[in-house]
Formats: structure tokens, C-alpha cells, sequence
């Protein structure tokens, strides 16, 4: 099998980066993709129980760590941007920024989970506050392991290797994106 | 220079969607049941969700199938979730 055959992606070759990463971010999609919509069914069956739970949740902590997020990813892809362009300094600057916010996420991730404690509220409580320790939960490992990722590729920082960690990182964000509102905003 | 710009913009927007989604959350009250509030919280954040793909993930670059594709995945999810809201009571 000659390098052709092997760099042939089929239609995932139209996409930027490595396809690999893309089949990731769309299985990723879909996973999270049905546990959102399991969480909107059960809302809708159980809407009153939904609401005074949401209602503990403080909005502007979550607001804060979406601007977070988002403000981290816009950094990631600056390092990318600042990668290409051969500004290897920059690029690693701009992905220690990206990291220190992600770390941040975690941080206030962690003060709104130990204020749930503190109300009594646990992962076994059943109904709302069981999916939103779940979902935001699972996110948080991805967050974990997206600065993992971040840490090698500022480390062994290919443009390859920068564009596939980055993107990681952006799936996060894109989750992050749809989580916010269903958890925090629709009630 | 003109990517960095577009990475600019993305930010902006997506700071800026979110800071009007919190505060029309904080400031109108509860929306508790509206769906109208619903729909306009889930379509922002298809266009958070979009800049995210375009900008961030280059996607723009990419095939106009693609994006054709991904966003036929988050309407899905978000119109499911919409859809979930008109069964709720």
C-alpha cells in the first residue's frame, strides 16, 4: 500500500486538520447529543421538579465560566494561528493562556459543586440535580483531559500537533455551548 | 492578520450572546415554561455553536457539505430540545 492510499480520507479529506479528530468531535456530538435530549425528556415529564432545582442554580456563575470557556478556546486558536505563522513563543504564550482559564473553568466548577453540597443536593438525589452533576461532570473530565492535551502540545508543539489539540479543546467548548443554556437558561 | 480578525469577531460574539442571554435571564425574571424564551436561548447558542465550528475549527474552510451537515447535527439536538418544551407542562 503505497502513502497515497494511506493519506486517503475519503470525504473526511475535505475537512481542516486531522480526520481522526473530526470522527472524535462528531461521536462526541452525538454522545452528548443524546444525553441532552434524555435530559429534556425527562424535564418535560417532570417539569415542576425541574424548575425549583434550576432555580438553586446560580445563573451568573455559569455565565461566567461559558465566558471562560470561550475566551480559553478564542486563545487556543490564537496559538494555532500564532503556530502557522511560525511565532512558536507566542503560539506557547497563548496556549499557557488558554490552559490557566481552563483551570479557572474547573475552579468555579468546583465552588458551584460545593455549594450544591453544602444545600444537600448529591449525584444520588435522583431527578435534575443527578443529571446535572452527570452531564456537567462528564464535561469537567473532558476539560481535564483537554488541558492534558494542551500541556503536551505546547510541549511537542508541531503544527500538527497544535491544530489536533486545539481542536479537542474547541469540542469542549462547542458542548459547553449547547449545556449552558438547556441547564442554566431554559427553565 | 485577517484570521486573527475573524478569530476576533467569533470572541466578540460569543462574549457578547452570552452576556445578553445571562442578563435577560437575570433582569426579565424567571422564563420559566416560555417557550418563545426557549427558542431564542437555543438559538443562540446554534450561533455560538456555529462561530465555534467556523472560526475556531476553521470550518468554514472546509466543504459547503460539511457545514451543511453540522448543522443539520445541532439542529437536531436543539430542535429536539425545543420539541421537548412543548410537552412540557
Amino acid at each position: 500500500m503505497s502513502d497515497d492510499d494511506t493519506d486517503d480520507w475519503g470525504v473526511l479529506s475535505g475537512l481542516p486538520g486531522n480526520p481522526l479528530l473530526w470522527i472524535l468531535i462528531i461521536s462526541e456530538l452525538l454522545v452528548f447529543g443524546a444525553f441532552f435530549l434524555g435530559y429534556g425528556v425527562d424535564r418535560a415529564l417532570h417539569a415542576a421538579a425541574f424548575r425549583a432545582a434550576q432555580a438553586e442554580l446560580d445563573v451568573r456563575l455559569g455565565g461566567m465560566n461559558t465566558i471562560v470557556l470561550v475566551t480559553s478556546g478564542w486563545l487556543a486558536a490564537k496559538a494555532l494561528a500564532a503556530r502557522k505563522a511560525g511565532l512558536r513563543g507566542q503560539a506557547r504564550l497563548w496556549l499557557s493562556g488558554a490552559g490557566v482559564l481552563g483551570a479557572c473553568f474547573l475552579l468555579l466548577k468546583g465552588i458551584e459543586y460545593s455549594r450544591e453540597f453544602a444545600h444537600g443536593h448529591g449525584l444520588d438525589e435522583g431527578g435534575f440535580f443527578t443529571l446535572f452533576f452527570l452531564m456537567t461532570g462528564f464535561h469537567a473530565a473532558h476539560v481535564v483531559m483537554g488541558l492534558f492535551l494542551l500541556a503536551i502540545v505546547g510541549w511537542k508543539d508541531s503544527i500538527a500537533n497544535i491544530e489536533t489539540g486545539t481542536a479537542f479543546w474547541h469540542m469542549v467548548d462547542l458542548i459547553w455551548l449547547i449545556l449552558f443554556p438547556i441547564v442554566y437558561l431554559v427553565r | 492578520m485577517t484570521h486573527t480578525i475573524h478569530l476576533t469577531r467569533a470572541w466578540a460574539i460569543l462574549v457578547g450572546l452570552t452576556v445578553i442571554s445571562v442578563t435577560v435571564a437575570l433582569t426579565a425574571g424567571p422564563i420559566e415554561g416560555g417557550r418563545v424564551a426557549a427558542a431564542v436561548s437555543l438559538s443562540l447558542s446554534f450561533i455560538k455553536a456555529r462561530q465555534v465550528l467556523d472560526h475556531f475549527l476553521e470550518l468554514r474552510n472546509a466543504d459547503g457539505g460539511w457545514h451543511a451537515f453540522f448543522s443539520v447535527l445541532l439542529l437536531f439536538i436543539l430542535g429536539g430540545l425545543m420539541l421537548c418544551t412543548f410537552f412540557t407542562h
